[in-house]
């Protein structure tokens, strides 16, 4: 095993830099990723500031910023997740597979291009978001933070579109699944509106939710609160969500031995 | 350990189920090395199963498969040093350029990217893929994907080269570019294991082919041995006047079983048997003919005659 | 007049099996517009309320009018998918009306906008819109369908410009974006900002949910139904222009 360990530091790099190379020259990626998020958060702003801002404190910039940066990573997951599906059909991995690399290699490459989607996301959403009085309010080393919390939320994220085109049987069982299940993770967690506006049934799924963990710790990050709770959270459901998509996604691409 | 000289890639009884279907069953042949093996037979007849043994992608039940000496279960990795795979499917990425695909698969070959880059450049040379070198290889025409495939697969010269149905697909010009690829290939050195369902395409290519069909092999030999196999020689006489097809045939009557063919008008015994030629034209006594001759039968004779054999021989 | 009646029917009833043994219709016609009526209604519900606005009652009629935009979507999906297998110039070619082929479309569209509305009305009635009379079930039902015409119709024409059925979908989903959300949809023309609120007040969408509200009660017919039917008749011939031109040319 520790040829694969040696492999995957010596390769890791090279498929990373293809992952980026695929992220950037995809126009539906950058779409998802960033073009997306950007037109939800100037119409949700347009439709709901009004109404929110009557129920909360603070411009409503400051509380979808974080969550359709976690949006734009869900969503941009999916063509990754559709990538590594391809991958494993079209006999790339074959080819990988006989090759004297560590099989996981792509799967690597592929969550490390996601902090590339990171970036674009947090780059976009922050600067438009200023202009709508989205603010770090909490000094540098909380913005670092904030921004390091997103990095950590798409590492982990992508491993569940990575373990689902694991198992899937067509692109058609794998896409819109996964869309359906990001847009039930985002809607259901705080990002849109605080928790106790959601009917009471609800608010326990809201509370127990990844997207929630990481859009608090963002959010408090951002504007101040307390911060163990959340960044614990965000830590916990990072680690649950890598061992369990991560060995399910891990497992498919392995050698007969 | 590796063999000074003999065969470089040995099989013994390599048997292999998938749920209930017999994929492979107790399928045994050697390969010399610098040799062109053709591993021909129908679809279904195992020759992609016997391809994924070899290249560590799948293990058998039972038997064993080395290559240079190495176990192909057992010391997987070593063997995966002396490969390369180029499968039924161009594994590249659409979305990179043929020149990165290269350079990509030259960087997990452990090539520096200064080394990685100057061998694509010489394979994009070879395989004339210069002017698409920095076009996304989504947009290459099936032939071009084949070829690029294929030099994924020489981005480090590995001994020996699986091709899985290489030319499956292609229109007859890429196929016989691809063929020139390949007899350059063999002119190089290495030892290739072609698969084809092509009759056409073994003959070709391979210096020895094996016959595989419901997961057995059923012939194996040089296409001439195999040509032999189906037996002597066919006799086929074409008359001037095709009204006299029947008269033809029931005259070669005593020869075999002559075969009338009427679009091209002639009447064929495929095993007349040797010195036969001056008694059938005795019997064909006033009948005109333009053609009289004797030819072998063709690979797709043998093969659809081998082939239709319930078991190997 | 005979053979037009008969070969729209059979285009039309071949375009309604096609939707049906297509999952990805399936899926927007029911699966995604009940999904976003559950959510807005979950997450949204308590917040607007403090505004006033009520979506138990309010917001049945803006998934209605999303669900028909889904459906312009699908219909921009088959448009291209026949152009691009040949399907289109093969009845271009055959000896029937020249309109059959583009009036069998609309009656696969309207059947499948027709498929989508009942569920969604129902779930509707269940978490508290409540109709006046028959006449406004008659109406709303009406009103709906002529709005999933239009919108088919609309982005059926993007099926004839695009490359490939999905690049189809992916340009007439730009426009459902802002059209449904910025309208009197999801939240009242007082809480846009300033400089929208003339664009949400007069927009097509609007007028559409508007109406379809006032079939339901809320707010009056005879002030909505002039503006509704200005932009849907307006639209209607513009497209259904450019879509016969765009037929006629298509290879």
């Amino acid at each position: 095993m520790s040829a694969g360990v040696r492999s995957l530091v010596r390769h890791g790099p090279v498929f990373a830099e293809r992952a980026f190379k695929r992220f950037i020259r995809s126009p539906s990626n950058v779409v998802s990723t960033a073009g997306f998020p950007l037109l939800l958060l100037l119409t949700l702003l347009a439709v709901f500031s009004h109404a929110v801002e009557g129920v909360e404190d603070g411009p409503y910039a400051q509380r979808l910023v974080p969550m359709l940066v976690v949006s734009g990573l869900m969503f941009g997951s999916v063509s990754t997740a559709v990538g590594f599906f391809t991958d494993l059909s079209q006999g790339y991995m074959e080819r990988i597979r006989t090759m004297p690399v560590s099989a996981a290699g792509p799967l690597l490459g592929a969550v490390l291009g996601e902090i590339g989607r990171a970036a674009m996301a947090l780059a976009v959403l922050v600067a438009v978001g200023h202009g709508f009085e989205f603010r770090f309010d909490n000094g540098i080393g909380p913005a670092i933070g904030f921004f390091l919390v997103a990095m950590l939320a798409s590492v982990s994220i992508v491993w569940i579109g990575l373990a689902m085109a694991a198992v899937a049987r067509s692109q058609e069982a794998l896409g819109p699944p996964l869309g359906a299940l990001f847009l039930l993770l985002l809607f259901l967690s705080r990002g849109m509106v605080p928790v106790d506006a959601y009917p009471g049934w609800a608010q326990p799924i809201v509370r127990f939710n990844p997207a929630t963990a990481y859009v608090t710790a963002m959010d408090r990050l951002a504007r101040g609160g307390e911060l163990v709770t959340p960044i614990l959270g965000s830590l916990a459901w990072s680690a649950g969500i890598i061992a369990a998509f991560g060995w399910i996604a891990v497992r498919s691409v392995r050698r007969p031995r | 350990m590796a063999e000074v000289s003999g065969p470089i890639v040995q099989i013994e009884e390599v048997a292999h189920s998938f749920g209930s279907t017999v994929a492979l069953n107790g399928v045994s042949f050697e390969v010399e090395a610098g040799e062109v093996l053709g591993l021909l037979g129908p679809n279904g007849a195992g020759k992609t199963t016997m391809i994924n043994v070899l290249s560590t992608l799948l293990v058998p039940d039972r038997g064993r498969a080395l290559v240079a000496g190495h176990d192909v279960v057992a010391q997987a990795s070593s063997v995966r040093e002396l490969i390369a795979l180029t499968g039924q499917f161009a594994a590249l990425d659409d979305v990179l350029t043929g020149r990165e695909n290269l350079i990509l698969f030259g960087r997990l070959r452990s090539l520096s990217k200064r080394h990685a880059t100057r061998r694509a450049e010489e394979l994009l040379e070879r395989f004339s893929l210069v002017d698409a070198a920095d076009k996304r290889v989504g947009s290459y025409s099936g032939g071009m994907r084949r070829r690029l495939d294929i030099a994924a697969s020489l981005v480090v010269a590995t001994p020996v080269l699986f091709l899985d149905e290489p030319t499956t697909g292609l229109d007859p010009r890429s196929r016989a570019e691809l063929w020139q690829v390949v007899r350059a290939l063999r002119d190089d050195g290495l030892t290739i294991i072609l698969t084809t369902q092509y009759l056409e395409e073994a003959d070709q290519l391979s210096e020895r082919i094996v016959v595989l069909n419901h997961g057995r092999v059923v012939a194996e030999g040089s296409p001439d041995e195999l040509k032999q196999l189906a037996g002597g020689q066919a006799c086929v006489v074409m008359p001037v006047d095709l009204g006299q097809l029947e008269e033809c045939a029931s005259a070669l009557a005593p020869f075999g079983t002559p075969v009338v063919d009427r679009d091209i008008g002639s009447v064929t015994v495929p095993d007349a048997g040797p010195g036969a030629l001056s008694s059938i034209i005795a019997h064909l006594e006033g009948i005109d003919l333009t053609d009289i001759s004797l030819r072998r039968p063709t690979l797709e004779e043998v093969f659809l005659q081998i082939t239709d054999l319930p078991d190997g021989p | 007049m005979r053979t037009l009646a008969a070969d729209t029917l059979i285009l039309g009833a071949r375009s309604v099996v096609r939707s049906r043994r297509n999952p990805a219709t399936v899926v927007s016609a029911f699966i995604f517009p009940l999904l976003f009526f559950a959510l807005f209604f979950i997450v949204m519900r308590r917040v607007m309320a403090a505004q006033g606005f009520d979506y138990a009652q309010l917001l049945p009629p803006t998934i209605v009018a999303q669900a028909m935009l889904f459906a312009g979507m699908s219909s921009a999906y088959y448009v291209a998918a026949d152009r691009l297998s040949g399907l289109t110039a093969r009845l271009r070619s055959m000896p029937m009306h020249r309109a059959a082929p583009i009036l069998g479309r609309a009656v696969g569209d309207l059947v499948r906008s027709f498929i989508s509305l009942v569920p969604i009305s129902v779930v509707g009635v269940i978490v508290g819109m409540r109709f006046d009379n028959a006449l406004g079930v008659v109406g709303f039902a009406l009103v709906a369908l002529a709005f999933g015409l239009v919108a088919s119709l609309g982005m059926g024409l993007i099926g004839y410009v695009a490359s490939s059925p999905d690049d189809a979908v992916s340009i007439a989903s730009m426009p459902y974006l802002p059209l449904l959300m910025l309208s009197t949809g999801f939240a009242p023309v007082k809480n846009f900002p300033g400089w929208l609120q003339p664009f949400v007040e007069w927009q097509p969408v609007t007028a559409v949910i508007d109406l379809l509200r006032a079939f339901t009660g809320e707010g009056d017919v005879g002030s909505t139904l002039p503006v509704a039917a200005a932009w849907l008749s307006g639209f209607g011939l513009l497209f259904a222009a450019l879509g016969a031109r765009a037929f006629k040319k298509a290879s």
